[in-house]
């Protein structure tokens, strides 16, 4: 209490954003991240206190405060997103008091333009997430107290900027989705399995950073402090092998992935959305953040490691998916490649594909929570999970069988989708630094859309099963999630830069604006030394050195 | 300073003889049910008032400083968790005075500027554990009084070659008559007797071998909890100074507190009682308090305080509130939702599970482990941390999203008074992580006023 008090009375320290488009303005308060991590937090303690309705009209009520608290911190994130300083690199809506100053703790908030595509990708899922539960009768208090949890745990790792508070809301996250998965899943042993790789990940990341502490000789855990490191080549590997290891938990990677079936294929969907869109896409933003941002010698050096780690990882996904046989655990693995993509541009470590894999966090979000929702809708309306049981189905579900088809599809990076975008400046960006895994990644990108391919035509099309139940279309709220998530990745593919009329924008700044800046700074760290002044000479060619793409312009941007 | 400063022991201590009285004489008046948390909530707010002064007594024979003062509002907080949140406090009414008696011996402990005090205040906390257990069974009191003559028989063995090395028994005069001698054999084998009983006295695993059996019965666990918190203290401030021997006994504590964060989270994941699985989690966070004395520097001690304050009460507020069969777990939530809050966040603050105070200790700990060049000690304690967050999440499973298997029978229900008391604890772990920064600060002046750097 007393923190946000102090937050309610300090004022920001932080530059205030300048009005740029439409909205801005509108909030201008500085605790602004505060009320996106605590009001969900707040609002799943009054879903706790809401009493049991039994089959009255109690019963709807946690799914009523769930939503409108999603619906409006994402009402909140998007004005800020609308108000955000494009085009300036540093933090902003920052947020800084001292919590634990005897040991360097501060209660130290803020965004800059990576941040705030995932913030904005969270807030998005988490509205799409009980959308989702819109039919959910089991346990509904405890079901839609604990996605508030998990949306407040992943808003305060994308929005903290000590490494403590990283560390507090990495691990935080993992207990209410361990939860979910105890309460909701069938599945044997299915709560110990994720909290055994969630927590797993947990130590590894806070042996990591506690190395770069020590290492860098700071006195606070601020995250700016502890990219301050300088040579000790040794210890940033180390480092950066537990950064790894965390990341590779949550994204989830190969072989750390054991959870993925509990949670993508048999948890209810909004929770797999909730994973798949946003939870998982912590692994790749604390890559961003403490690998690629925080330990350049170390990133330099597990550069190829995490290239191999990532074609085994869509690869084994494309093989995966081949073998599976059911409609959700197809999804559940396509859901991973979106995982690999991001972490081949972080190998790349070239200005175009650290921009597509920042691009990627938010686009493979998307991608995944479609995937896995089409999925887990299509296999409740059609009644059975078996592929071979649910053919034919495109005639009977129009909708749900395109959505389905979309999301799929999406995975692959289909034109006019943000993945597009995204997987091209990866591919891009990383032939020139790491071609054997780029390599090695775009030949798995052929099993997946081989295993694509085979579950478009055995599910949608083909002769339709007259054995099986018979399928329904997707309700309003399904088609209304689905919808949403489609819509949000043709917007980015199509317009990433925003839409303009006579050349000034309007409502959206354009997510390749906003996160163009804070990417710039990251890959400045990466760029080739300047070759040595030479002697002017008329023979002197000034082109670029190849396979070096030059840092992106905003406006040159795909 | 003046003797009003001993305010908050006296009314301890008069509690503690008046409470057992006030029960056989007036037998019929409940309001005797209000005596303890008033008598405690009195304590604190004396201590706070008082014991802010620093300085001492009878020519140097009692001491108050920010050591005494953060170790005495630890050891309130926990008696006050205690006594409000006991709700069968007639079931065994003279364990409400031995708890007071064993704070008490902890405040003497804390304030005792020689061996003597040390010892004397330790043992009046372990006298009034012991007779505790004899409240559940012969058996499980006879084998606490041999464990615990033999704790007392090594410290005071080792306390009295002490002397003899030293010709003193004042700590500050250890400290100094210890520092001109060479590191010889001897000493080492004294100092490892003096922290053999201590570490019998906190029951670190694998020495913890009773914690199943201690958590069977609310006589023995609470007590338990005091002594091992009055034990911790007790060794916070004996071993600065041994500073000259520290190379003999910071290992040997480091490998113990190693031992027992390790074997305190598996033996936690394994079990589906909630009681032994609290007892198991705390021997846990006793293992990450001890790794943190096994750095002789200010900022593990520091830290070590910091925790140690949590755990008391996390520890206390489990051990009352887990009393339950684990086929009751189940529905827990609609029989008794404050209840099932209050035990749910106290055990994930011993488990170590964020934003409650034993996460926020765990860290500084953490920190300085790394700081220190003990990162095994880190990953040992890592592990147990992971196994004990998994058997807390199994309990929480269990008693959040299990329905009862037939609906609860109506039963006697405890007063309301009774009901809201159970948040206590929880309001508590949620507190201290909150106000970290107060908190932090006393412990390190805590730190600092044992002469540590």
């Amino acid at each position: 209490m007393s923190l946000w008090l102090a937050g309610v009375a300090l004022p920001s320290p932080s530059p205030s954003a300048q009005p740029t488009t439409f909205g801005a303005g509108v909030i201008s308060v500085s605790f602004l991240l505060s009320v996106l991590i605590w009001g969900p937090v707040v609002m799943a303690g009054i879903i706790a206190l809401i009493p049991r309705g039994g089959r009255t009209r109690l019963e709807r009520w946690p799914l009523g405060v769930a939503f409108w608290t999603m619906a409006g911190t994402c009402a909140i994130t998007l004005i800020g997103y609308s108000q955000f300083q494009s085009f300036s690199g540093g933090l902003q809506f920052e947020e800084r008091l001292p919590w634990l100053p005897s040991i360097g703790v501060s209660y130290h908030l803020g965004v800059d333009g990576i941040s705030m595509a995932v913030l904005l990708l969270n807030q998005l899922i988490g509205v799409v997430a009980v959308l989702a539960g819109w039919e959910l009768r089991e346990r509904p208090r405890s079901y839609f107290a604990l996605l508030l949890l998990i949306q407040a745990a992943v808003t305060g790792v994308v929005a903290a900027q000590d490494f403590f508070l990283f560390f507090l809301f990495w691990a935080l996250a993992a207990v209410p989705v361990a939860l979910l998965a105890g309460g909701w899943v069938r599945r044997p042993g299915a709560s110990a399995r994720v909290l055994g790789y969630w927590a797993f990940g947990s130590a590894a990341l806070l042996v990591g950073g506690l190395l770069l502490y020590r290492g860098t000789g700071a006195t606070n855990f601020d995250l700016s402090s502890l990219a301050g490191i300088q040579g000790q080549t040794r210890l940033q590997f180390l480092a950066g092998v537990l950064f790894l290891l965390a990341a590779a938990s949550r994204l989830p990677l190969v072989p750390l992935h054991g959870w993925v079936k509990d949670v993508y294929r048999d948890a209810p969907a909004g929770v797999a959305i909730l994973v798949a869109g946003a939870s998982s896409r912590l692994g790749g933003y604390e890559l961003v953040r403490l690998l690629a941002g925080a330990e350049h010698d170390g990133a330099k050096r597990l550069a190829p490691y995490l290239g191999i780690l990532a074609a085994l990882t869509v690869g084994y996904a494309g093989l995966a998916a081949l073998r599976s046989r059911q409609v959700r655990g197809v999804a559940a693995y396509l859901a991973l490649v979106p995982g690999g993509l991001t972490l081949l541009g972080l190998a790349g470590l070239t200005p175009l594909s650290l921009h597509g894999a920042v691009l990627s966090l938010f686009a493979g979000g998307l991608a995944g929570a479609l995937i896995v929702g089409a999925a887990a809708t299509l296999t409740e309306r059609a009644g059975t999970g078996r592929v071979e049981f649910a053919a034919g189905l495109a005639g009977r579900m129009p909708v749900l069988a395109w959505l389905f088809a979309i999301g799929a599809l999406s995975v692959l990076g289909l034109p006019f989708m943000a993945t597009f975008a995204a997987d091209l400046m990866i591919f891009l960006g990383s032939f020139g630094t790491v071609p054997a895994p780029a390599f090695g990644v775009a030949a798995a990108l052929v099993l997946v859309a081989g295993a694509v391919a085979w579950l478009l035509q055995r599910t949608l099309f083909g002769a339709a099963n007259r054995e099986g139940p018979e399928p329904e279309e997707a309700s309003l709220p399904e088609k209304w999630y689905l919808g949403i998530l489609v819509g949000a990745l043709l917007w980015v593919g199509l317009v990433p830069g925003g839409p303009k009329l006579l050349g000034i924008p309007l409502f959206d700044p354009g997510l390749i604006n906003v996160i163009s800046p804070g990417v710039a700074d990251l890959a400045s760290t990466y760029a080739p030394a300047p070759p040595p002044t030479p002697s002017p000479s008329p023979s002197a060619s000034p082109s670029p050195a190849a396979g070096q793409p030059t840092s992106p312009s905003p406006s040159s941007t795909p | 300073m003046r003797v009003t400063a001993l305010l908050p022991e006296a009314v301890i201590l008069a509690t503690a003889a008046g409470l057992p009285l006030g029960r056989r004489l007036l037998p019929e008046r409940r309001e005797l049910g209000w005596l303890a948390p008033l008598a405690v909530v009195a304590a604190l707010l004396l201590e706070l008032w008082l014991g802010a002064q620093v300085g001492s007594l009878f020519s140097g024979g009692w001491l108050q400083d920010r050591f005494s003062l953060f170790a005495k509002a630890a050891l309130l907080l926990g008696l006050l968790v205690f006594v409000v949140v006991d709700r069968e406090p007639e079931a065994w009414p003279d364990l409400e005075a031995l708890a007071f008696l064993a704070v008490f011996g902890g405040m003497v402990a804390v304030s005792a500027p020689s061996l003597v005090g040390l010892w004397a205040g330790l043992e009046l906390a372990a006298l009034a554990g012991v007779a505790a257990g004899g409240f559940s069974s012969r058996t499980a009191a006879s084998e606490l009084l041999f464990v615990s003559a033999g704790a007392g028989g090594l410290l005071a063995l080792g306390f009295a070659f002490l002397y003899a090395l030293t010709g003193t028994t004042s700590l500050a005069g250890l400290r100094l008559g210890l520092a001109h001698r060479q590191l010889a054999l001897p000493l080492a084998l004294i100092v490892l007797l003096v922290l053999s009983g201590l570490a019998l006295r906190l029951a670190l695993a694998p020495l913890a071998g009773n914690g199943g059996r201690t958590a069977d019965s609310r006589g023995q666990a609470v007590p338990a909890a005091l002594l091992s918190a009055v034990a911790l203290l007790v060794a916070a401030k004996l071993l600065p100074s041994l500073a000259a021997a520290t190379i003999v006994w910071a290992p040997w504590l480091a490998v113990l507190s190693a031992a027992a964060m390790l074997l305190g989270g598996l033996r936690a994941a394994a079990l589906l009682r909630p009681e032994r699985q609290a007892v198991w989690l705390a021997v846990a966070q006793v293992g990450w308090v001890g790794a943190a004395l096994a750095i002789p520097q200010q900022r593990g001690t520091a830290a070590a305080l910091f925790l140690l304050g949590c755990l008391l009460f996390a520890w206390v507020g489990a051990a009352l509130l887990a009393r339950l069969e684990p086929s009751a777990l189940a529905g827990l939530t609609t029989r008794d939702p404050l209840r099932a809050a209050g035990l749910g966040l106290a055990l994930l603050s011993l488990a170590g599970a964020p934003p409650l105070g034993g996460f926020f200790g765990e860290f500084a700990v953490a920190a300085e482990l790394i700081r220190s060049d003990l990162g095994w000690v880190l990953a040992a304690g890592l592990l147990g941390w992971m196994a004990g967050l998994y058997g807390v999440i199994r309990t929480l499973a269990r008693s959040y999203l299990e329905a009862a298997p037939e609906p609860p029978r109506r039963g006697p229900r405890p007063a309301p008074v009774w009901t809201v008391s159970a948040l206590l604890p929880a309001v508590l772990v949620l507190g201290y992580g909150l106000f970290a920064f107060p908190i932090h600060s006393l412990a390190s002046q805590g730190a600092a006023a044992l002469g540590l750097r």
